[in-house]
């Protein structure tokens, strides 16, 4: 501890060690990616920097012995609700770096989560509830631009009207925007091939598409960002969709930064930038200024991959988000996808990510209403995303006006994520958000994609439980359908805005 | 006389092993009186007969290979080495004196010496004998390890 | 096919194991005038009265699974390579379509005046070694000098000072092992059995061997006189080539052999300490007359006489001090053999009680010496036996946790993946 500024000595957690149990196999030290732990071959004993340690909890789940428990320091401040220990740590880090504290994951704050002020409804005695098991219960859905009518042949029957490219998903969940470099290829391989095993998408994010994950063409989103790493025509046409990204929950209104050093040479690849250069995404497209600039760019991936992409758009759920989202629709989109304040990511400045945008819950009820207002609704499909933890969250979200949802930190979870919120230090020790190979080896793809698989699974069959007791036997039944939602420990005006009466009501 | 060989080893797989030595420690385990991880290290004084070796990005668990030619087998003095009809090595460690020979010839570094107290012999992987099923493969939580046929 | 086999240890056993991978039913037939198949570099335990069975190295089932027909008691005293017959003692004869020689080596005994006096012993046999054991209790022997500091004439003094017994090891040169070890390890060596009570007298020798019927004294070439109850010669063994003289075989240091361990003369093979091998590491054709060698040789012959072709990947000097607390390994050479090689010393013998020196030339090791840890050095004796290029690694060779991680990814996908662990893998690249 000596020859460190004074205030590192105040750390947060600390690594309790049973050294009667420890058998000295020095896991820990082998699995600690953050130098927290080491062995001290005088003492034969492992010792532990605790100042390093983040809580990632790997080296408490590795320790065949189960010697290890990684604790909060019991040293603490002094009790203040307003100087929190938080808060006065961020002032002995900022007064040492002079830089903005950079964070990951997702809004860590107490903002309140509607989801879990908001109840679903059940079939009691009339319009009996339905058993998912013995009877046939469809969660299919269909993204993309529908109709508002359909026209008829002169037969009366056969239907005129087309509509364009829909994706077909399996559940309502789709994996959402990580890209390679924040997470690696292990974990983007995991997500496709538990795409491809269940029938739904997951999303390349911003940097591009390796060419080992190209065979999963048809499950994946791929991403246009403002940096426009990897895009080409190829890339492009190696998709089932097309997403463009203006916006994120977790940092809405900037751009990303992937440092140089994590440039390797598969990301420098896929990005197609040179290895070691820093990939920064602007905070605006420079083309994009106006919803006319968003229509040319829409109406440009569409020209170029013939119209058999459906194309998204991406914004972060931002105050007046329903009036942004009008916009998108207008110009051309075939879903908007919105990420709302819990939303998470690989790196953010904690004061954006704790601070910015708005809860996704009031995100889709303003602009499903909005958009209905507007008449568009059937024009373009909703895609929520941020913070969602359960197939509950994501039938609560349908209920509320969204056509389907999609997740990451679920998925980073099924792969042993722990939210320590280190993401941004490419160290995670459970080889998730690292391209260390040393790390990165430790998500075996067909292990997670089994998890991801198995997850999708029971959340389907959650849903399906749920809209059985609902009396419901399509997941197309709930979408909006609030009626079926009612709310408790809400104001009138959260009612309101979400457009759900209080229970008893 | 080419008998067709039926034996099964535990084959690691590299680029999956994350070094996290859950096999070393089943090993030691399975193989104590007890049963007990703490115990069979601390009390019962074993070792592991499979090793993690790391090296960077690099990391693998080795344990004896039950060699087609097992130099172990040349070099035992004392007949504790034996090889049965599937081709799997044996080491009799009631048997064997200590030479060391098969530490000094095993290629890659399987067969261990144990010198601890009163005891001195060699010890290697004996693909978990009676358990019938190796603990390490069964511990892998990575799937660095299989159990499979010979190749 | 009818296997005849002389002698009845490694190199024979190896020999009857190599038979029977190939050929299940032809007759083996052993020829050893000792009575029992033991183990030659467990002798020296009889003075501390270990077991009789666990001297045995293969028991009589062995012979038995194996069809093994073994008369033993008899010596061989000449081969007719003519009508293949081999006559014994007892004037039988025996004959054979294959004949392994595995006569292994015969004690050295320098031309010592009185050197035929009773207690004057070599340890080269089972019989020598028990011999030595019951002279020691019948004359209450107090003091025995071992002349030569080799394995075995270091074994044999830790033996007597763990019975009481006094003794005093006479070496020509300046320190012990001074063949199979460097200065740094014979220094390490000798600390650890003084601290056992074993007494050295180096640079000199014994000129003569005193007493009236039995031994009573020495005297040194330096001119002092040292009381002496018995005497152990322990300054080597020389291939025993008396047998394959009288084949006519060609003979050099030792028997010469073939890659296929076949003599000059057609059907006549010979593997164990009675041939000369090709070194490994010079390429030079000498006796190296180790165990692990014996075995693999019989094999490698029987495999051959058995109509299996196969050959020989070439000797290799693998040493083990077995006897002392703290092992002691050595593989190849340990001093450098010209300017062009590099040495790695990493020399932690006092502070943590280990040292390891490593040996390279070209690019590749050549020898290596582990004193105390000694666990997974086998990975290095086959960087030895294999020639793998170690430039890039040379300096971890001398660490502890060097291993197959250093290597380079095409081997371990070979060995491990491939699982290419058969004789002929294991050649020199
Ligand atoms: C005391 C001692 C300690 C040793 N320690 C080690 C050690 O630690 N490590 C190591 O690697 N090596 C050691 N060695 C060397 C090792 O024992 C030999 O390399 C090995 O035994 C050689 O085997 P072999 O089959 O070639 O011959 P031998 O073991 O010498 O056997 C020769 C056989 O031939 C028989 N025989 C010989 N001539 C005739 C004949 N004319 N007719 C019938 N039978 C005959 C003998 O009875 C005997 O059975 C040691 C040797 C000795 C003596
Ligand atoms: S993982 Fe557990 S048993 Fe192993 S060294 Fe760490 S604390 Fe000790
Ligand atoms: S248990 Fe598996 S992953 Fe862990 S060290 Fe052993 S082989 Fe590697
Ligand atoms: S101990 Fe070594 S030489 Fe013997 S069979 Fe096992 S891996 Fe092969
Ligand atoms: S198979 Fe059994 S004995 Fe062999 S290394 Fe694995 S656990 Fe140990």
């Amino acid at each position: 501890m000596l020859f460190k500024k004074p205030q590192v000595a105040f750390y947060p957690f600390m690594v309790l060690r049973d050294d009667y149990k420890c058998v000295r196999c020095k896991s820990c030290v082998d699995q600690c990616s953050f130098d927290a732990t080491y062995y001290d071959e005088d003492l034969n004993m492992i010792m532990n920097h605790h100042e390093n340690c983040v809580n990632c909890k790997r080296c408490e789940a590795f320790c065949p012995t189960d010697a290890i428990k990684v604790v909060k320091n019991p040293s603490t401040f002094h009790p203040d609700a307003n100087w929190t220990p938080e808060a006065i740590r961020d002032i002995h880090v900022q007064m040492l770096t002079g830089a903005v504290i950079l964070t990951s994951t997702g809004n860590d704050k107490p903002i309140k989560n509607y989801f879990d002020h908001l109840l679903l409804d059940a079939c009691q005695v009339t319009n009996p509830p339905i058993d998912p098991l013995r009877e046939p219960m469809e969660l299919k859905t269909f993204i993309g631009r529908k109709t508002d009518q359909l026209q008829f042949d002169s037969d009366g029957v056969s239907i005129k009207t087309t509509i364009g490219k829909q994706l077909e998903l399996e559940i309502p969940v789709l994996f959402s925007a990580m890209s390679y470099g924040s997470i690696n290829l292990n974990l983007q391989k995991a997500m496709a091939i538990a795409c491809r095993e269940f029938g739904t998408y997951w999303n390349t994010g911003e940097g591009g598409l390796h060419k080992s994950l190209r065979e999963f063409k048809d499950h994946t989103i791929v991403q246009v960002a403002s940096g426009r790493f990897g895009v080409d025509l190829e890339y492009l046409e190696t998709s089932a969709a097309i997403e463009i990204k203006i916006g994120q929950g977790a940092k809405p209104g900037i751009g990303g930064h992937l440092p140089g050093e994590k440039v390797n040479e598969g990301i420098a690849e896929t990005r197609m930038i040179p290895v070691g250069s820093d990939a920064i995404s602007p905070a605006p497209h420079h083309d994009i200024y106006s919803i006319e600039d968003l229509r040319q760019l829409i109406y440009a991936l569409k020209e170029a991959t013939n119209y058999e992409k459906p194309v998204f758009v991406k914004i972060a759920a931002v105050h007046n988000v329903a009036a942004i989202a009008c916009g998108i629709a207008h110009a051309g989109a075939d879903a908007i996808a919105i990420d709302g304040v819990r939303g998470g990511t690989g790196a953010t400045p904690k004061s954006l990510r704790d601070h910015v945008g708005i809860p996704i819950e009031m995100a889709i009820a303003a602009v499903d209403d909005r958009l209905r207002k507007e008449g568009l609704r059937n024009e373009v499909s909703l895609i929520a995303a941020g913070g969602f933890r359960s197939a509950v969250d994501v039938l609560k979200a349908i209920a509320l006006g969204a056509d389907a949802v999609y997740i990451g930190t679920v998925a980073k979870l099924a792969a042993g994520c722990t939210q320590c919120q280190q993401c941004h230090t490419g160290r995670c020790a459970w080889g998730i958000t690292t391209n260390n190979p040393k790390l990165a080896k430790r998500l075996n793809p067909d292990i997670v994609a089994e998890n991801l698989y198995n997850l999708l699974r029971a959340w389907a069959h959650d849903i399906k439980e749920l809209l059985g007791a609902m009396g419901i036997n399509a997941i197309e039944s709930i979408k909006g359908n609030r009626l079926r939602l009612r709310s408790w420990g809400l104001t009138e005006q959260e009612n309101k805005i979400l457009g759900v009466l209080p229970a008893g009501m | 006389m080419s008998r067709k060989r039926k034996l099964m080893k535990v084959y690691p797989i590299e680029e999956n092993c994350i070094s996290c030595r859950y096999c070393e420690v089943a090993c030691t385990m399975v193989h104590s009186e007890s049963k007990d991880p703490v115990k069979a290290y601390k009390l019962e004084n074993l070792l592991p007969r499979a090793t993690v070796e790391v090296k960077e990005a690099v990391s693998l668990s080795l344990m004896c290979r039950h060699c087609k030619h097992p130099f172990c087998f040349d070099a035992c003095i004392s007949g504790a080495i034996m090889v049965d009809e599937n081709g799997k090595v044996n080491l009799d460690e009631e048997k064997c004196v200590g030479c060391w020979n098969c530490v000094l010839v095993c290629p890659f570094g399987a067969a261990h010496p144990m010198i601890r107290e009163e005891k001195r012999h060699s010890f290697k992987c004996d693909l978990c004998g009676d358990r019938g099923f190796p603990a390490c493969v069964e511990a892998c939580p990575n799937r660095a390890l299989i159990y499979d046929f010979e190749r | 096919m009818r296997y005849v086999i002389v002698g009845n240890s490694a190199a024979a056993v190896g020999c009857i194991t190599g038979i029977r991978k190939v050929d299940p039913d032809g007759e083996i037939v052993v020829i050893s005038y000792e009575d029992r198949c033991y183990s030659k570099p467990m002798i020296a335990d009889v003075l501390v009265d270990i077991p009789e069975e666990k001297l045995l190295y293969r028991d009589s089932s062995f012979f038995e699974e194996n069809g093994v027909e073994t008369i033993l008691g008899h010596k061989a005293v000449s081969i007719n390579r003519k009508n293949k017959v081999v006559a014994l003692d007892s004037n039988e004869l025996v004959p054979y379509d294959k004949l392994l020689i595995a006569t292994g080596g015969k004690p050295f005994v320098p031309p010592i005046e009185g050197s035929d006096k009773k207690g004057v012993f070599t340890f080269t046999e089972l019989h020598s070694a028990i011999s030595f054991k019951n002279y020691l209790k019948e004359n209450g022997a107090e003091e025995v000098i071992v002349i030569g500091s080799g394995f075995i004439g270091l074994e044999v003094a830790y033996f007597l000072r763990e019975i009481g017994v006094n003794v005093r090891v006479v070496e020509l040169l300046d320190r012990v092992l001074a063949r199979a070890l460097d200065r740094r390890g014979s220094e390490i060596v000798e600390n650890m059995l003084r601290e056992k009570g074993v007494e050295f007298i180096f640079n000199d020798t014994v000129e003569e061997i005193m007493g009236d019927e039995k031994v009573s004294s020495v005297r040194l070439k330096s001119g002092s006189v040292l009381r002496a109850d018995a005497v152990v010669v322990a300054i080597g063994v020389r291939p025993n080539t008396e047998l394959a003289q009288t084949a006519g075989v060609e003979i050099n240091k030792g028997i010469s052999v073939s890659d296929t361990m076949e003599t000059s003369v057609p059907d006549i093979f010979a593997a164990g300490d009675c041939i000369e091998c090709t070194d490994i590491v010079d390429g030079q054709k000498k006796p190296i007359p180790l165990f692990p060698l014996a075995f693999e040789q019989g094999f490698i012959a029987g495999l051959n006489m058995a109509g299996k072709n196969m050959e020989y990947l070439g000797g290799l000097v693998l040493n083990s001090l077995k006897f002392l607390p703290v092992p002691v390994l050595n593989a190849g050479v340990v001093e450098p053999t010209d300017d062009s090689c590099e040495v790695f010393v990493n020399d932690k013998f006092e502070k943590k009680g280990f040292y390891r020196k490593a040996i390279v030339k070209n690019g590749k090791l050549i020898g290596f010496i582990a004193i105390g840890e000694i666990d997974r050095t086998g990975i290095l004796t086959n960087l030895i036996r294999q020639k793998i290029d170690v430039s890039n690694v040379k300096e971890r060779l001398v660490e502890l946790d060097f291993g197959l991680v250093d290597l380079p990814q095409w081997w371990r996908e070979e060995k491990l993946k491939q699982d290419k662990t058969a004789y002929k893998d294991w050649r020199a690249f």
